[in-house]
């Protein structure tokens, strides 16, 4: 009985009361998500005691025996980013109660069906439901990204459209021709049957499964439409897809590599070098934007980069580093779109200059804003700092040279990160007109600001946190706890 | 064998659709032609020659099990049907308000967002 | 335990400290340079004015190209949605080679 699972239930629930709530009156409206959220938060927390302290729990649907039928799955893996998920969605939620103020309806509904899509991509044990799950999440992301009918949203809308349905679909025929070799789709069978089907169909499969989410996942060479799709999308969905959405991708990334294929060494070095490529040019990019939102798109890239460069590494304290730079990140990237927002709130384009000129900051977005930069930056004081420092270890271990890399980078990172600061929170202090920013968005800026200082003052709880999750990358307890 | 052939070439006309053409509309009928090839594929790894459809009827378990075609590929397919359906939807949709707002449906002249 | 957390926290404690350190010296310090002089900011000899510091995106791609001789930074991310799939497509393709070659 995975109650965490039932909180994509409650999600799409919402969805659906949502659009129908509205057809009496648009008061209510907000409050039935953040409700579901903050539901969808006591259902994670109440399985993640359980799964941490007594193993990792698997639940049949519909009562059919494993393989065949859909597992769903809770590891520890699973449920940290599932928390970390509900907990964003309920702050990305609570930020949008004053921020959305025409359409509301729809777009509530559209966000609550991309917390469903994601949920499920992180429970599910299946690899067809999996990318039922992600197409829920891409659909609905579709429509957010175009939500302001303005051009910049749909120029982005629309290629960020084309371009996810050519990945997906590239999904669909590597699970395909999966299925067709092996003759199911339950990932723990799949790990179980694949090293006995030798020759040329698993490795292609795996090359498009591959394809398809490193699109969502935004490495290099699949990176192009992050940039549109986050300067498009509204604030609180650019910190949604960056902050949930794309480590979504990630996760579904290491459940293929690690359970279904059992890591062979070509695909880690795969995801390491596209990882460092991803790395640099996401920085560079990142260093000569003059859009605030589109800075922050390629640093995501960039930070996407470190994650899979340290699972690429291969050895226990890389991938331990890297697990624990995707929850970091998602904290981190998510503060850094939501104080975005609060200056791009009323401000009339997302110009870095004419943002300075326009709205005059108040301290607690001021110090939002440089505490994500310098947490991104990999600071000490700041939970940044924690994982980039195993992520330095891990990579001096294997090969100094990678070290050097992602210091340059790091270094790269503070520097187009201050610069951001400095052009829109410093310069111009005088001009422009004060915001009063309601208490729902200063509610969610808080809390991250606290998880961002105490994951980096106490460094204890992201390492425990990273050794917990690597654990179930390990692929005979993974199909012990599905196939029994 | 033929019908893997068809599906391959749909799924290869479908991507050079999508990438070598400039109009937005062809663009995402070259998404439902790969859609219709992948679909094809599916259900064709299902297929059995001879046999009956996966419905119990009139049969003992034990011959139908060894008739049957297997229905699980279909399931697959009757889902990524409806998705790709919603795909179309929300593609067409957005594909008027660019109109709307752009005046063309030339994919190479709608280039604002650069960098 | 694959790491020593105890290490690292010594580390930001120790971090922590310094930082205080200095902190306290600039605040006492900072009395002494009073009112208008705080603001200013003072780079390489002269005084910066803000509108300054914004590097235009063309220039700072410009100066990459030259330092690290690769052509076609920019044109590379020109917002041609057809070049994008195609570095899709052939990213898929490195995949699948690299795959086969790999794993067979």
């Amino acid at each position: 009985m995975i109650y965490g699972f039932y909180a994509v239930g409650v999600f799409l629930a919402s969805a659906f009361l949502t659009g129908l709530v509205s057809i009496k009156s648009d008061k209510y409206v907000p409050h039935i998500p953040i409700a579901a959220s903050l539901v969808a938060v006591l259902l994670t927390a109440i399985t993640l005691p359980r799964v941490f302290f007594w193993g990792a729990v698997r639940m049949q649907m519909e009562e059919w025996v494993a393989p065949i039928g859909i597992s769903i799955v809770a590891d520890t893996l699973s449920v940290t980013l599932a928390l970390i998920t509900t907990i964003i969605a309920f702050l990305v939620l609570l930020f949008s109660y004053r921020y959305i103020s025409r359409n509301s309806a729809k777009y509530y509904s559209l966000l609550s069906l991309m917390f469903a899509g994601v949920l499920g991509i992180l429970y599910t044990g299946d690899i067809f439901n999996m990318f039922v799950f992600f197409e829920v999440l891409s659909v609905s992301s579709y429509g957010l990204v175009a939500f302001y009918r303005n051009r910049v949203s749909l120029e982005a809308g629309i290629k960020y459209l084309i371009m996810g349905s050519v990945a997906t679909s590239m999904l669909l025929l590597g699970v395909a021709m999966l299925y067709g070799v092996a003759g199911t789709v339950n990932m723990a069978d799949l790990a179980l049957k694949l090293p006995s089907i030798g020759g040329i169909v698993p490795a292609v499969a795996l090359a498009l499964i591959m394809a398809g989410i490193a699109l969502k996942a935004g490495i290099f060479p699949f990176h192009a439409w992050i940039a549109d799709a986050y300067e498009g999308a509204p604030s609180p969905v650019s910190a949604a897809l960056s902050g949930i959405g794309i480590k979504a991708g990630v996760y579904a990334m290491l459940r293929v590599v690690f359970i279904v294929f059992n890591a062979p060494a070509v695909v880690l070095d795969i995801l390491l070098v596209f990882g460092v490529a991803s790395m640099l040019i996401g920085a560079l990019l990142a260093l000569g934007q003059d859009n605030l939102k589109r800075m922050l798109a390629y640093s995501s890239v960039s930070q996407i980069g470190y994650i899979f460069m340290a699972i690429g590494l291969g050895t226990a304290l890389g991938t331990a580093a890297g697990l624990l730079h995707i929850v970091n990140h998602m904290i981190i990237k998510s503060l850094l779109f939501l104080s975005a927002g609060t200056v791009l709130w009323k401000a009339k384009s997302t110009n870095m200059k004419e943002i300075a000129n326009t709205v005059r900051t108040t301290p607690l977005m001021t110090y939002s804003f440089l505490f994500g930069v310098l947490a991104l930056a990999g600071i000490p004081l700041f939970n940044g700092f924690v994982s980039k420092w195993l992520i330095y270890v891990a990579s001096f271990e294997k090969m100094p040279l990678l070290t050097v890399i992602a210091l340059v980078t790091s270094a790269i990172t503070l520097a187009y990160g201050l610069k951001a600061f400095y052009a829109v929170f410093l310069s111009n202090e005088k001009a422009g007109t004060k915001v009063v920013m309601p208490l729902s968005m200063k509610i969610p800026l808080v809390v991250l600001i606290v998880l961002v200082i105490v994951l980096g003052v106490v460094p204890q709880i992201g390492i425990w946190l990273a050794e917990m999750m690597s654990g179930s990358l390990d692929l005979s307890l993974y199909t012990g706890v599905v196939l029994g | 064998m033929i019908e893997y052939l068809i599906a391959m070439l749909a799924v290869l006309l479908g991507i050079y659709a999508v990438a070598f053409k400039d109009n937005l509309i062809k663009k995402v009928m070259g998404l439902s032609i790969m859609s219709n090839g992948i679909h094809l594929f599916l259900i064709s790894i299902g297929y059995r020659t001879g046999g009956t459809i996966p419905i119990l009827k009139d049969m003992d378990i034990a011959s139908f099990a060894q008739l049957a075609v297997d229905p699980l590929p279909q399931a697959f397919v009757l889902t990524s049907i409806v998705i790709n359906l919603s795909i179309t939807a929300v593609a067409l949709s957005i594909i008027i308000l660019v109109y709307r707002q752009f005046g063309t449906l030339d994919a190479s002249k709608i280039r604002e967002l650069r960098g | 335990m694959i790491y020593d957390a105890n290490m690292l926290q010594q580390m930001i404690l120790l971090f922590a400290l310094f930082f205080a350190v200095s902190l306290a010296i600039y605040m006492a310090v900072r009395k002494e340079v009073t009112g208008k002089k705080a603001g200013r900011i003072y780079v390489g000899g002269e005084d910066l004015r803000p509108d300054d510091v914004n590097i235009s995106p063309l220039d700072f791609y410009a100066s990459i190209e030259r330092t690290l001789r690769v052509k076609r930074v920019v044109s590379l991310h020109n917002g041609d949605l057809s070049r994008y799939l195609m570095w899709m497509i052939i990213g898929m393709a490195v995949f699948m080679i690299i795959l086969v070659w790999g794993m067979v």
